[in-house]
């Protein structure tokens, strides 16, 4: 009973792992830019939560969808401004400039928020539901539902609209997809806007169980990429995969080891991963 | 000739404004002392009110006319950014000593940053007055390291004691316990001592689990803790994991009894974020709010909340400083390194502390304090053990001790 319970746990916490992941890997695919100021969005998605959730008692399961809009504008903003300066020039200045919007972000947030540990109050937030021996958190069901709903809706936005078929183009061959008239530069916009908006959704829903500051996205960070490339950076199903892995290997290895080394077993089979199949699990080939 | 004359009238106006604020330069040059915190990063938070602690304490020496044995000098306070990394800690030191010369650094809150900051200060001569728990300080020989809160291991120890006498007070006597505690120096050392004084007892520890602090999930430690059937959790963790375990134990309907090792427990901020589950939470503490007196009256009208321990520890750490200086006149940081060794008050600024006094010992820690048992009731953290010093009775599993 207690490996089912690991299990469940590990799928749980695996359904907020996607959420956070799937932005980064999206951005990778359609660009090639590894955006290592991710959690810093996150941060974002998580102090509008907060703010929507004192302010105007909007639930983070709602305010959610806010979160998503105003980093959706918030990321194409910086694509359109910064990020599509720097696609054609060397891999390092893309790490300088994603760092840098990451320490930038951190201490704006520093000063205009305070260094204050900010929660929020919701009324389901100790709430379990309780199958026989099992329990399941409301807050992580919650976050796994809307982690769900986001897979799927991305998987039909990629595969069934024309302009997910363009930003797959785009993933494959930007050369190419220009000469059969698909409006790269604005796919890209979209494209960075989405990754972007997905981690600051995924802030607002794990907001009801975490706490927002303004360096938490440092916590995630390394998950995240962790992630990304074992399920082969670039490849949203495998960002998916990785996570589910990832959760449940943390999970399960709780139940033999101690908690300080759940991390270890992660990173040793990131590292077989990599030794094995150094381009992930499902490697690099789409956005999808 | 009548440029001259301008130029003369403007030598002997120019003389006579300097006659004239000479009784002012006879004022005594201010003293300079540093303040070294974690003004940035992942422990910012405890940096900032221990920052408030020194501030306020600087504020009210110097409205009560100074440093009287140095004819009313002031205190200069020069505050840095230790930042939250221990090697950015150092390096912070070796600039603030060389830039403003302080006749002695407190800082930095945080043991990790106190341990790099004050080897810096032990190198140059500069005593450094330290509220962090860690017995490393106090261990290396320095001799210009001042520990004026108890020990780590020493309140781990009490941790486990006290609860132990409320516990059999309470008619439950304990048997099972659980000791969960982020690896860090202040996780390790205050969880080793509880360990030992648990195994002394002959109490079943029936988890002893160390965690990585920061983390983004507690459901498998929670998950441990709940399985383990332990009647007392003992959490040596810092807000953020100890809301997670809050929340996750909440979650599982477990009615383990909470007695926390200071750190997360014992800040606003967990109130705010734990709200109705913090009812009977425990937490062994080295200071605490209900017994400071002025100093927490002016605090609160200042910040709308309670003054955390680290704030009213940090403003000893600069009491400490004055009540050297009145009895040394020291003015070099050397003459106050002796001042400070010998140095045996108790009472005044003090009596907020419990054991109300600072003697220092030959390895730089403060004798008179002592840990003592604070526990969350309706929205207040009070003093309940040692029994005699209590401002409140303890409660254990919701049930008050007679």
């Amino acid at each position: 009973m207690a490996i089912v319970q690991a299990v469940i746990n590990g799928v749980l916490i695996g359904g907020v792992y996607a959420l956070i992941t799937t932005g980064l890997t999206l951005i990778f695919g359609v660009m090639g830019v590894v955006n290592f100021a991710q959690g810093e969005f996150l941060m974002l998605g998580m102090y509008i939560a907060y703010f929507a959730s004192v302010g105007l008692h909007i639930d983070p399961m709602l305010s959610a969808l806010g979160a998503f809009v105003l980093l959706f504008a918030f990321g194409a903003l910086i694509e359109m401004g910064l990020v599509r300066r720097i696609l054609n020039g060397p891999p390092i200045s893309q790490i300088f400039l994603t760092v840098g919007i990451s320490i930038a972000l951190q201490n704006a947030a520093l000063a205009a928020f305070g260094s204050d540990y900010r929660s929020v109050s919701v009324p389901y937030q100790t709430s379990s539901i309780n199958l026989g021996a099992l329990v399941l958190p409301v807050t992580y069901l919650l976050a796994f539902a809307w982690a769900a709903a986001v897979s799927l809706t991305l998987f039909l936005f990629m595969t069934k609209t024309d302009f997910g078929r363009a930003m797959r183009a785009v993933a494959v061959n930007g050369g190419a997809a220009t000469l059969c008239g698909v409006p790269v530069a604005r796919v890209r916009t979209v494209a960075f806007g989405i990754g972007v908006a997905l981690a600051g959704l995924a802030g607002a829903v794990i907001l009801p169980y975490a706490y927002a500051f303004p360096t938490i996205g440092l916590r995630y960070v390394v998950i995240m990429f962790t992630i990304a490339v074992l399920g082969g950076l670039g490849n949203v199903t495998g960002a998916v995969l990785g996570s589910m892995i990832v959760g449940i290997t943390q999970s399960l290895s709780t139940l033999f080891l101690p908690s300080a080394l759940q991390n270890i077993v992660v990173f040793a089979l990131f590292f077989a991963v990599l030794m094995l199949r150094p381009s992930g699990i499902l490697g690099r080939t789409s956005a999808t | 000739m009548k440029r001259n004359s301008f130029l003369a009238a403007f030598l002997i106006a120019a003389l006579c404004g300097f006659a004239g604020s000479s009784p002012a330069a006879s004022e005594p040059a201010p003293i300079v002392v540093g303040s070294l915190f974690p003004l940035t990063g992942t422990v910012a938070v405890g940096g900032h009110t221990s920052q408030q602690g020194v501030e306020q304490a600087v504020a009210d020496i110097n409205a009560h006319g100074g440093i009287k044995s140095l004819g009313g000098a002031k205190i200069k306070l020069v505050s840095r950014d230790s930042t939250s990394d221990p090697a950015g800690a150092a390096d912070a030191a070796a600039r603030l000593i060389d830039d403003v010369h302080p006749i002695a650094i407190i800082g930095c809150y945080a043991s990790g940053l106190s341990v790099t900051a004050s080897s810096v200060a032990e190198r140059r001569g500069i005593p450094f007055i330290t509220m962090s728990f860690s017995d490393e300080l106090t261990s290396r020989g320095y001799k210009n390291i001042f520990q004026v809160a108890p020990l780590a291991s020493a309140i781990g120890v009490k941790q486990l004691s006290y609860a132990a006498a409320i516990a059999a007070k309470a008619g439950q006597p304990l048997k099972n316990i659980a000791i969960v505690y982020e690896n860090t120096p202040y996780g390790t050392a205050q969880a080793e001592g509880l360990k030992k004084e648990a195994d002394r007892q002959h109490i079943n520890v029936v988890l002893y689990e160390e965690y990585a602090q920061g983390l983004t999930d507690a459901t498998p430690l929670v998950q441990k803790i709940v399985s383990s059937g332990a009647q007392v959790l003992f959490p040596m963790s810092l807000y953020t994991d100890a809301v997670l375990l809050i929340r996750g134990l909440a979650q599982r309907h477990s009615k383990v009894q909470i007695v926390g090792g200071s750190g997360g427990f014992v800040i606003p901020a967990f109130f705010e974020a734990a709200r109705s589950l913090s009812e009977g939470v425990m937490s062994i503490n080295s200071s605490n709010y209900d017994t400071y007196g002025k100093f927490e009256k002016v605090y609160n009208a200042k910040y709308h909340t309670f003054a955390p321990h680290e704030t009213f520890e940090n403003a000893i750490c600069m009491y400490v400083v004055r009540a050297a200086l009145e009895a040394s006149k020291a003015t070099t940081p050397a003459a106050l390194r002796a001042a400070l060794a010998v140095l045996n008050v108790k009472g005044g600024d003090f009596a907020g502390m419990p054991g109300g006094g600072i003697k220092f010992n030959a390895v730089g820690l403060n004798t008179l304090a002592y840990p003592i048992m604070v526990q969350w009731r309706h929205a207040n953290l009070v003093t309940v053990w040692p029994a005699a010093k209590g401002t409140q009775k303890a409660a254990w599993n919701g049930k008050l001790i007679k």
